[in-house]
Parts: structure tokens; C-alpha cells; sequence
């Protein structure tokens, strides 16, 4: 045992603390005129004909370690294939979904239902590149995830969503759980990265000024920064100017965010009782509803990334467990964006990088299954109510209208009114474009 | 992803490597050169041809304080320290030479370029545990090479046939990493040992590139009868060899795209049915010059000696000089530095291949080529604005972030953080506190005044002790951190907690997040003030000033910064805020985050 006396540091004690230090503002109606500024501004786009950007902002609810098919949205109960898991009714006339997703099957009527999707890739550190990026990892480039893609087109002059007076201090792109790799900017550029909020429990902590920084209308904090500004342009005279002011660009932002109310929507503890309730008391339901407030304040893109998928052993135990949290989570994320009008502007997806074997191992769990595997998506101009794609009796084969990964990508850049073609320079002054390959997916769209 | 914790210990003899192959090429070479005169003038003679040839002027030899600080964050990881600056710009006459090979000699010159070795061989994992692999094993491994001042030859081959349990095995790590797939290894072999990116012959023969399927194929063969194993009690892996067993090219050439099901039917398919098309063609082991592997040896021991051997893989040696230098000066004599083939591609030719015949002369002693880089003018001179620079010109220092583990070694050795020999780290002590303690009570009782949610001293809540940072967290969840016997091991915060307090990549918002507000920050910026008060008295003066410059800027206040920094802490009647105001600034500064 460790015992008192030796006492290492602690990697959860470093996230703990901190809990507890609130934000000190009152309540305000920064989320309104923004969430509604922003449906306004996608209903207009929608009537606006097929091809125009129906999508707004995108929440990734990245399933990681590849989540079973056959235990979510393909179930083949009665199949030896099928395990124990049996399948349910939905909201959509005739479609059955696993048992362990009820509030989803209520629900299903506002999103569609993939289950045709497919790559190559059978490793999770390649597929979770491949399903971030519609690339395949090459050694001398690093492709930039969607998020990134996203956070670049929207800081465009002129493209940063529902953004009034261009003071938005929210950066686009929020990454909520643990960040893989392949959810960084790749060849964009550090700016693109995204803000990383990894402790679901106290999603505010590090945003909020302490209360000695902040008193007296944020003085002190103001004063260390003039402090460092004063440093770091004495060392860009002295030195060089250039790498001084990138580090002042990324500190003014910092800055900025730190000061700012915007960043009431880590707040989670502004939600009532009834809403944690809904989303379900997990690591899920709560990213869910941060990624919900963030989409309100205006941000563009959210991953929510929750792992424990990768159910190699007592799969259909792990799976049950998994689903119970995951069920509510997109259940009340899909209600909760319609009810505020922001679905039409907002495309959910949910998904892992690939799905697992139908043969059911020794160990009573599946293996990593790339062939045939299931995801979830709605809003932002995608169909409601519908399935896409089919499997075998098996759940091993595609039978109907396969979905590639860069067919999904494709998709999504269409409802975002981003060109697949556009090219961007990499650090080795190649171009490269937002993706290669990848048709539109015609079946998905509403 | 998921960390399972395992305790550490490396076995593994070096192999050997025959130096006298080396000699063979220096001579073939004619490098008669390498031992004319002192060293640093074989690299300043061909830097400043070239320099004169261009006609640019070149920046200033660096002053004492200057190099000081950059030889110590390149050589040992860290700055120096306020005591370590202080004796050494207050010498009669600084000796550069006596630094460095003091630093080269210190063990932190072992656990600095052991990282960038780790970094090299694992393409950028930590030195912590992650699944098969256990970074900690190898980076130990790596640390004791270097202190060992193994050849990089000798240290390369034992990569290549590493075998064993992960806890036992640094070697085997290196394996497990890839998870021992050959195509993984043959991209890594080229990448890490030959500085040839061969792996886009992966799938096909590559349009803009002389590599061939087949040769890439060709390296993969070699690792066709390494296997993983599984030790199920001890929930650990390890590599081993079998006695038989070929490699086919999966279809498409892309080992990725087999689903690791069946794999006990892959292998009984592998015996008996070779004219299976779907399984794709057997590979033969081939190394990139066409040797094949004699049968009387092991395949891996074939590599080994190929991938080292100057005539095999003349890109060996020159790869490595190549990195070290780009390392040092911000940018390698081939750039990128990850196809060193073409010698004519260098900036200056003569010179990496001089530098690299001396390497390999030296029985490619890795200090040795750190010594003679950082001791030539080329490497001590000042920085100068970017735009007047052409970079391969290396006519100025380059600016350049800091690591992770550059910046938390720095925070280390400015800060006072250190470890007892128990394992106990004292950095966040509470001496001194006490006497803040109406500092503290004031700024509680305004914030209990305060209605609402606002509450909170500078740490903790109102009316709550202040905790330190080390607190016991005891909600500990043993299961999913691992055994105790990896965290009592002291050295494990080395590697997990520089990525806490320094997130994500430099100039990243989610470390300059951190950095700035981050708790971790407050906490050493507090606790270093009153370290620092501790050592140099109340109230706070331009002592404490020259303390914290010192001691993570390794130079002293201009009369500029004692002026302005100096009123601040009158105005603030030289109460602890204005020294931590001031240390907070120095952390989050260009100056202190960059080396340059």
C-alpha cells in the first residue's frame, strides 16, 4: 500500500481541485440571442434549396474502442450471431433497435439510423484516424480532424457563426473527455486545435479566474498580464519578434476566454435537477448536455468522446452497461435540440471507429469488426426517421447501400457547405484536400 | 488510452557491434580531417564558408548567460537553477568546454536525450504505460545505454532483437510498441534507424519514390518469426521468436486491413495452404540493399547487423548525426529530416559527412557529437529577428518551444520541486504559510461578503483549509490505475505529470490554458513565492527579484525590468502577491517557454 508517509502525487487530485471554485456571475441570457440568432440563420439557409449549408454545428459523440453493432443499432436476435440481445420496437414503423436503447427507439423518428457503414481499418489507432479525418495515417503528414476542418472554415472573415459583433471568445472547436490524437488540427495549424475539456466533472475548472484574480472586476488578473506583455515584447525587441508574437496571439485568446462570461456554458451546475436527470448521472449524459450549452453559446464543433467500447470480453454485460448511459444521453440530446429549434441547425453523430465481430469469442466478447458497422446521425439537414444501409442475417456483410467513411465525411461537409476539394497547403507545402474520394450520400439527406 | 500499470526493470545486454567496420569506411572515406585540429573546426570552417560565400554576417557569439541557459535546456533538460546561473556568470572567466562536459557527465544528460530517444524510437509515446507497451521499461533501458555511453550502434541492435516480458525487456518494448507487426516495424526501421521514409511502399510501389513494394516487404520478412505473447496471470505481454513462419503481403498490401479474428486459423492457413490468393503472396525477407539473411542466423540478428553496418545501410550513421543536430539547432543539415538519402540534398554536405565519419570513428558515441556541436560557434550564437535569417544558413539561433518535459524539469529545478529519497516530493510545502495567513483571511471574509456562488480563496474554498497539492486523493481507484508498484516507483510523476500541468501541444489554447489559470500553475507560482520568501526574507526587494530571474531565466533583471517590476512591489508594500504576480509572468513568458 502507499502509505502516508509517501505520498504521490495525484493525477485525480490534480483534476479535483479546484471543484468547487464557482464562476461568480450571475445568470444571463448570453445562451438566448445566440442559440436563437444561430436557428434563424440555419432556418433561412434550409429553405434555401438542397445545396445550401443546412448544418450550423456538429456534436460528435465519438463512441471509442468500436461498439458493437449488433448490441445498439443492428441487432439479429434468434441468429447465433445475435447473443442474448434481443431487439425493440422504435418510433420508426418497423424498425427494431437492441433492447438496451428504449429512449433512443422513442426518439428515432427524429434521426436515422446507419447501418451499412464500413472501412478498412481493424486497429483502433489507424480506424480512429481514418473515421476523424477520411484519411489513412501517413507518416509524413498529419491530416486535420473535422473539428479542425470545422474551426478553419469558421474562422474565416465573415464565416464565424452566429456571432453578431465578431467577439465570440469561444473557440469553435470543443473537445470533451479524453482527446485522441486524431481529433488535433493536423497541417492547419495549432489554432485549430481544440479546447480540451477533460474533467467531466468539474467541466468549468481551469476556466474560471480565482477569486483573487478576479475580484475588483478581474484587476490583479489584468495586471499579470500587462506584466507579461511587457516581458514577452522586450524579449521579442531583444530576441526575436516573430515567435514572440504567435505566443502573444495564443495568450491574448487565452486571456480573453478566461475573462469572458461565455465561459458560463462549462457551467453545467447552471442545468437544474431535471436535466441532469434526463441525460442520465454519467460521464455521457453529462458531455451531452455540456456539448448542448456549448452549441447554444455558438460553438461550432463538439467531440464527446467516451470510451470503454472495446468489449473483447463479457461483451454483451459490458455493452448493457454502456447503453444504459449512452441511451439517455442521446435521447435527451436529440429532444433537447428540437424543442430549442437547434436540430435542423445541428447535426448529431454517433459513432466509433468501427463495430465488432459477429462471432462471439471464447470469452464471451466480440472482436474488432471493420466490414459492417452502425452509427447514428440527425439534424443539420440529415433525414429524420430513416435507416440507411443493411447487413446479412449475420451482421457480418453489407446487403444494402454501403456508407464509406469519406461517403459520411462527404455528407457532413455537404450539410455544412464546405467543398470536399478545397485544398489546403500542408507543412510541406503540398496540397492537400478536406478529402479524397467520398460521395454524398443522397439516402441520408432529408 | 486505458493504462495499466506494471513495474519496471530492464535486462537486456547490449549486443555488439563491430567497431572496426566503422574504421573500414572512415578510411574508405578519407576522412583524414576528423582528427585535424580541435573538432569545432571542421563545423565552423564549413558553416562559415558558406556563410562568407553568401555573404551574410552572422550573429554574435551568445553571452555567458545566453548559452548558459540554452547548453544546460539541450544538454541536461532543464535550466540551470539559481545557484548553478549565479557561480557560473560570477566566475572570473566561464569556461563553455568545463560546462558542457560537466553536463554531459550529469545524470540528467542520460534522462534528457533518453526521452528524445524514446520519442524517436516510439513516435512520440511517453514514458508511462500503455497497454502492451511499458514506455517506463524502455526509457529505463535507454537511460542506462546513455549512462553506459553505449555506441548508438550497439543500442540500435539491441532494439532490433529485443525479446522478453514487457517488465523485464527495454528492448521487447520497443517491439510491443508496434505490437510487433512487421510492416509496422519495417516503416519504424526505416523512420528511427535509417531516416528513410519507406512505408508509402507499403501498398504499392510508390509513384514519386525509389522504394519498391517489394523491398518495403522485404524488411517486413525479417520480423515474420517475431511474435506477441501473452502472459495471462501477470495480464503482460512480451516478444519472442518462433523457429518457423513466413510473412505473406495481406491484399492491398495493408496489414491494417485484417480483422483480428481467427487468428489461431490465420496461422494453421499459413502451414498448409499457400495457394490461397486471398492470403496474399509470402515475402521473403530482403534487406533495402537486396542482402538476403544467411540461413545459419537469426533473422533478427541479420537486421540487426545490416541496419548498423555502414556498407548495408549507409544512411545509418548520417540519419542519427542529421537528428541531433536539427535538435540542437533547430533544424537538421538535410531538411526534413526524414529522408537523408541524397548527401547532395544537405545544406552543407562536407559537413554532415564529416560529422557523421567522426561519429562513426568515435564508435558512435552520442556524446561525443553533442560535445563537438554544442561547442561550435555555430551553436553559440545569438538569435536575431527571423525575417534576416535564411535558416540553413544557421547564421543565428532559432527560437524554440520548450518540451514538456523541458518545461517541468525547468519548473523542477526553478521552483525548489524535488523529491525526497522516499519518494516524497516537496514542492508545494506549507512553511511560511502561517505567517500569510492574514493575507488569506482577508481575501476570505471579502469573499464571504460576496453573495452567491463566488466564493473561493486563491486555493480552496472560504473557510477551508487551504490543501496542497499532494493531498492524498482517496478515492484512489487502484483497479484502473494499476498496481502500487509502479507509483512506488518516485520517478513516475516525471513522466505523467509534465502532460498534466502542460497539456497538448506549444501554443496550443488548451496548455496556454492551462499554464495561465491552470491549478497545477497557481500552485507552483504561489508555493515558489513563498519559497522563495522563505530563502530571501520579507518584505519582498529586488533580492527576490535576482532570486527569480535567476533561477528559471538564468540571467539577472536589466535595470529596465528592476525599475518597472520594482514599483510594482512597492505599490504593492512588498506583500507576497507582487512576487507572485511577477513569477506567474516569468512562467507564462516567451522567454522562459522557448529556448533560444
Amino acid at each position: 500500500m502507499r502509505d502516508e508517509h509517501q505520498t504521490p502525487l495525484s493525477r485525480r487530485g490534480f483534476l479535483r481541485l479546484g471543484a468547487g471554485v464557482g464562476l461568480g456571475l450571475s445568470a444571463s441570457a448570453f445562451a438566448g440571442p445566440l442559440g436563437s440568432a444561430l436557428a434563424g440563420g440555419a432556418a433561412a439557409a434550409a429553405g434555401g434549396g438542397a445545396s445550401a449549408a443546412t448544418a450550423k454545428a456538429v456534436i460528435l459523440v465519438f463512441l471509442a474502442g468500436g461498439p458493437s453493432h449488433l448490441e445498439t443499432f443492428d441487432p439479429k436476435p434468434g441468429r447465433p450471431t445475435g447473443g442474448p440481445t434481443r431487439a425493440i420496437d422504435t418510433s420508426i414503423r418497423g424498425v427494431k433497435i437492441a433492447e438496451h436503447l428504449p429512449r433512443i427507439a422513442e426518439q428515432a423518428h427524429r434521426a436515422t439510423i446507419i447501418r451499412s457503414l464500413h472501412s478498412r481499418e481493424a486497429d483502433h489507432e489507424r480506424a480512429t484516424y481514418f473515421t476523424h479525418t477520411g484519411y489513412l495515417p501517413q507518416e509524413t503528414v498529419t491530416h486535420p480532424s473535422l473539428g479542425a476542418i470545422v474551426s478553419a472554415a469558421s474562422a474565416e472573415p465573415g464565416k464565424r457563426p452566429g456571432d453578431a459583433n465578431g467577439e465570440l471568445a469561444l473557440p469553435p472547436f470543443v473537445s470533451v473527455g479524453e482527446t485522441f490524437a486524431a481529433a488535433q488540427p493536423g497541417f492547419l495549424g495549432v489554432e485549430h486545435a481544440p479546447l480540451v475539456v477533460p474533467n467531466l466533472d468539474e467541466p468549468s475548472d481551469g476556466f474560471a479566474l480565482p477569486y483573487q484574480l478576479r475580484r475588483d472586476g478581474g484587476r490583479r488578473f489584468r495586471e499579470r498580464l500587462e506584466l507579461l506583455k511587457r516581458m514577452d515584447d522586450r524579449f521579442g525587441e531583444r530576441v526575436d519578434p516573430k515567435p514572440v508574437a504567435d505566443a502573444g496571439r495564443i495568450r491574448d485568446r487565452t486571456a480573453r476566454l478566461l475573462g469572458d462570461r461565455a465561459v458560463e456554458a462549462f457551467d453545467l451546475e447552471r442545468e437544474g435537477e431535471a436535466a441532469f436527470e434526463a441525460y442520465g448521472e454519467s460521464e455521457i449524459g453529462r458531455g451531452c448536455l455540456l456539448a448542448r450549452r456549448l452549441v447554444e453559446a455558438g460553438v461550432r464543433f463538439v467531440e464527446v468522446v467516451v470510451e470503454g467500447w472495446d468489449t473483447h470480453e463479457n461483451n454483451f454485460e459490458e455493452c448493457a452497461e454502456r447503453c444504459r448511459q449512452l441511451d439517455p444521453a442521446i435521447a435527451q440530446l436529440l429532444v433537447d435540440l428540437d424543442e430549442r429549434d437547434l436540430l435542423e441547425s445541428t447535426t448529431v453523430l454517433c459513432m466509433g471507429e468501427f463495430g465488432r465481430t459477429p462471432n462471439i469469442n471464447r470469452e464471451d466478447g466480440r472482436d474488432h469488426w471493420s466490414r459492417a458497422f452502425s452509427g447514428l446521425v440527425a439534424g443539420g439537414g440529415f433525414a429524420r426517421g430513416r435507416v440507411v444501409g443493411a447487413t446479412d442475417e449475420n451482421g457480418a456483410k453489407i446487403t444494402e447501400r454501403p456508407v464509406g467513411i469519406p461517403d459520411l465525411l462527404a455528407t457532413l461537409y455537404d450539410r455544412l457547405g464546405l467543398d470536399p476539394d478545397e485544398s489546403s497547403i500542408s507543412a510541406k507545402g503540398r496540397p492537400i484536400k478536406r478529402l479524397e474520394g467520398g460521395e454524398v450520400v443522397r439516402e441520408l439527406l432529408a | 488510452m486505458t493504462k495499466h500499470a506494471r513495474p519496471s526493470r530492464s535486462t537486456l545486454a547490449a549486443s555488439t557491434l563491430t567497431i572496426a567496420s566503422a574504421a573500414v569506411l572512415l578510411g574508405a572515406l578519407g576522412a583524414g580531417r576528423a582528427d585535424d585540429g580541435p573538432p569545432d573546426a571542421t563545423i565552423d570552417a564549413a558553416i562559415d564558408a558558406r556563410l562568407a560565400l553568401e555573404a551574410v554576417e552572422p550573429a554574435p557569439v551568445a553571452d555567458d548567460a545566453t548559452f548558459l541557459r540554452r547548453v544546460w535546456l539541450d544538454v541536461a533538460g532543464t535550466v540551470p537553477g539559481r545557484d548553478e546561473a549565479a557561480s557560473f556568470l560570477d566566475a572570473d572567466a566561464p569556461d563553455r568546454a568545463i560546462l558542457v562536459d560537466r553536463l554531459l557527465d550529469d545524470e540528467r544528460f542520460a534522462r534528457h536525450w533518453g526521452r528524445f530517444l524514446l520519442e524517436l524510437l516510439t513516435g512520440g509515446r511517453r514514458a508511462i504505460l500503455d497497454e502492451e507497451f511499458n514506455g517506463r521499461v524502455l526509457y529505463d533501458w535507454l537511460v542506462e545505454r546513455l549512462r553506459e555511453g553505449d555506441g548508438w550502434n550497439e543500442i540500435t541492435s539491441a532494439l532490433l532483437q529485443g525479446r522478453g516480458q514487457a517488465d523485464q525487456s527495454g528492448p521487447a518494448n520497443f517491439l510491443l510498441r508496434y505490437r510487433v507487426r512487421p510492416a509496422a516495424m519495417a516503416a519504424t526501421v526505416g523512420r528511427a534507424f535509417l531516416g528513410v521514409s519507406i512505408e508509402c511502399a507499403q501498398c504499392h510501389d510508390h509513384p514519386y519514390d525509389d522504394w519498391t513494394q517489394e523491398q518495403f516487404w522485404g524488411v517486413a520478412a525479417f520480423f515474420a518469426r517475431t511474435k506477441l505473447f501473452y502472459v495471462e496471470e501477470a495480464d503482460m505481454a512480451g516478444v519472442t521468436d518462433v523457429r518457423r513462419g513466413r510473412l505473406r503481403m495481406p491484399p492491398g498490401g495493408d496489414e491494417n486491413s485484417v480483422e483480428d479474428e481467427d487468428e489461431e486459423e490465420e496461422e494453421e492457413e499459413n502451414e498448409d495452404d499457400d495457394e490461397d490468393e486471398n492470403l496474399g503472396p509470402l515475402v521473403r525477407p530482403r534487406f533495402l540493399d537486396g542482402t538476403v539473411p544467411s540461413r545459419r542466423e537469426k533473422l533478427r540478428a541479420s537486421l540487426a547487423r545490416l541496419v548498423v553496418s555502414p556498407e548495408a545501410s549507409p544512411t545509418f550513421a548520417r540519419a542519427f548525426v542529421n537528428r541531433v543536430w536539427a535538435r540542437l539547432l533547430g533544424r537538421g543539415l538535410i531538411d526534413p529530416v526524414d529522408d537523408v538519402r541524397a548527401l547532395d540534398a544537405a545544406s552543407h554536405p562536407e559537413l554532415l559527412d564529416g560529422l557523421t565519419a567522426r561519429f562513426i570513428a568515435s564508435g558512435y558515441d552520442i556524446r561525443k557529437l553533442v560535445r563537438e556541436i554544442v561547442l561550435s560557434r555555430a551553436y553559440q550564437r545569438r538569435a536575431r529577428p527571423t525575417d534576416e535569417v535564411d535558416p540553413e544558413l544557421f547564421a543565428a539561433a532559432t527560437v524554440r518551444p520548450l518540451s514538456v518535459d523541458q518545461l517541468f524539469q525547468s519548473v523542477v529545478t526553478g521552483t525548489g520541486f524535488h523529491l525526497d529519497e522516499d519518494g516524497t516530493p516537496h514542492v508545494f510545502d506549507d512553511e511560511g504559510r502561517e505567517e500569510d495567513e492574514e493575507d488569506e483571511e482577508r481575501a476570505r471574509s471579502e469573499a464571504m461578503k460576496r453573495p452567491g456562488r463566488e466564493g473561493g480563496s486563491m486555493m480552496g474554498r472560504p473557510g477551508e483549509p487551504e490543501e496542497g497539492i499532494l493531498e492524498r486523493d482517496d478515492d484512489w481507484d487502484e483497479d484502473d490505475e494499476g498496481p502500487e508498484s509502479y507509483y512506488e516507483d518516485p520517478r513516475w510523476w516525471e513522466d505523467e505529470l509534465p502532460a498534466e500541468i502542460f497539456p497538448s501541444g506549444a501554443g496550443t489554447l488548451r496548455r496556454s490554458r492551462a499554464a495561465m489559470n491552470g491549478e497545477a500553475s497557481h500552485h507552483i507560482v504561489e508555493s515558489a513565492a513563498r519559497f522563495f520568501m522563505r530563502l530571501e526574507g520579507k518584505p519582498v526587494g529586488p533580492r527576490h527579484l535576482e532570486r527569480t530571474y535567476l533561477a528559471l531565466l538564468a540571467r539577472r533583471p536589466s535595470a529596465e525590468e528592476q525599475a518597472e517590476l520594482g514599483r510594482l512591489i512597492e505599490r504593492r508594500d512588498g506583500r507576497r502577491s507582487a512576487l507572485e504576480d511577477i513569477i506567474w509572468a516569468v512562467l507564462n513568458s516567451a522567454e522562459f517557454r522557448t529556448n533560444h
